[in-house]
């Protein structure tokens, strides 16, 4: 039986050798990342759609053939925040509860998909950890990130 | 129970679409779930479909060399046993056939499954990008449909949706194509009403 899916894609472990250029590789790449707690509020919006604005472009410029989709969801609180991107034209659009600016009082939790054709997971986490490097540290938000083996938004609340 | 089945490439607006046409469905009591397939390790779209207030289930075999079959054959019998949904409505990965997930489900029928729908949903700002790098995927996610949704007009300029749609005809000719900009309520209005069986929305 067949799912339909091995002509298409190759399996996400064990490819990292693969080179960038190979066109059809799709190693979807996941992290979870831990905001820890600050005084400041975040705005959503503008962090999120510079993150995945930023991580996009970094996947084209390092060889990436095709975006597929990026998406991410930032949960502070009771409060979420989403994000999604699926070209450089269009960028990012974001929705969420209440006015985006989310208190980090209690740090926040960010899921973040990357889904580019072309360029192995492990590439594409040097360009997630670039980003949010850039991104939090003028804010003076500390923060941490893994590769979860499976992490779906809604596990362990 | 009817099942619909959303398939189309990463980002080409099944989440988007589903949110519209289940809550639709939902508002007139009855009882939908959604169950979606995310390829990857982080899943964010049964949150996205839980944050509309609808019932859903993840298939959590993350990788994509893992077969979705069995796992969305067992997730089916579940419902049917514990929350008898008039309407299951499945989005498929983005990297998915709808060939693939029909057969899982003919290999194992489900025995209250009574119709299956298949729609594919068609980026039109990207058509014709996709096709060039992805031929097989693109094509035959298109030749198995039942329906065709070419999304994101507002976005794309007249000559993209018109290539994407006339791609469309020649790859799956006499198939319906609706052509939909997912922010405009009239249009998802129309197409609700000829997805959604009658029995469900009544
Ligand atoms: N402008 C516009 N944007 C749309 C339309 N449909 C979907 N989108 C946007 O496209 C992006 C991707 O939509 P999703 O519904 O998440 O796509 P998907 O097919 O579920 O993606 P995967 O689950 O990753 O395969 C989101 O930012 C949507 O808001 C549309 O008709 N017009
Ligand atoms: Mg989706």
């Amino acid at each position: 039986m067949s799912d339909g899916l091995h002509d298409f894609t190759l399996p996400s472990r064990g490819r990292g050798e693969t080179p960038a250029s190979t066109p059809r590789l799709l190693e979807p790449y996941g992290a979870r990342v831990v905001l820890q707690p600050a005084q400041q509020e975040l705005d959503a919006e503008m962090f999120l759609k510079a993150l995945l604005e930023d991580v996009a472009s970094a996947c084209l410029v390092g060889g990436a053939s095709v975006i597929g989709h990026l998406k991410c969801l930032v949960q502070a609180g009771d409060r979420r925040w989403f994000c999604n991107l699926t070209s450089t034209r269009s960028g990012a659009a974001c929705r969420g509860e209440g006015d985006g600016r989310l208190s980090l009082q209690d740090g926040a939790r960010l899921d973040l998909a990357v889904l580019v054709y072309g360029l192995p997971a492990s590439t594409i986490d040097g360009l997630v950890g670039d980003a949010l490097r850039s991104l939090l540290e003028p804010l003076g938000i500390s923060w941490s990130k893994n590769m979860p083996s499976v992490v779906h938004a809604s596990a362990g609340r | 129970m009817d099942v619909l089945l959303f398939a189309g490439f990463l980002g080409s607006g099944k989440t988007t679409l589903i949110l519209s046409l289940a809550r639709r469905a939902a508002a007139s009591g009855s009882r939908i779930c959604v169950i979606v397939n995310e390829i990857g390790e982080v899943g964010i779209d049964g949150e996205a479909l839980r944050m509309g207030d609808l019932e859903v289930r993840e298939l959590t075999a993350g990788c994509i060399c893992c077969q979705i079959g069995p796992d969305l054959v067992r997730t089916l019998r579940n419902l049917e046993e514990r929350y008898q949904p008039g309407l299951v409505i499945i989005e498929a990965s983005g990297v998915a056939t709808p060939g693939g997930v029909l057969e899982a489900l003919h290999h194992y029928p489900v025995k209250s499954v009574t119709g299956i729908q298949t729609v594919t949903v068609v980026d039109s700002t990207r058509f014709v990008a996709l096709r060039e790098v992805l031929t097989p995927l693109i094509e035959a996610q298109i030749r198995g449909a039942d329906l065709i949704v070419v999304t994101k007009v507002d976005e794309a300029t007249g000559a993209e949706v018109e290539a994407a749609k006339k791609a469309v005809e020649l790859l799956a000719p006499g198939i319906p194509v609706f052509a939909v900009d997912a922010t405009d309520d009239a249009t998802l209005a129309v197409l609700a009403a000829g997805l959604i069986p009658e029995e469900v929305r009544a």
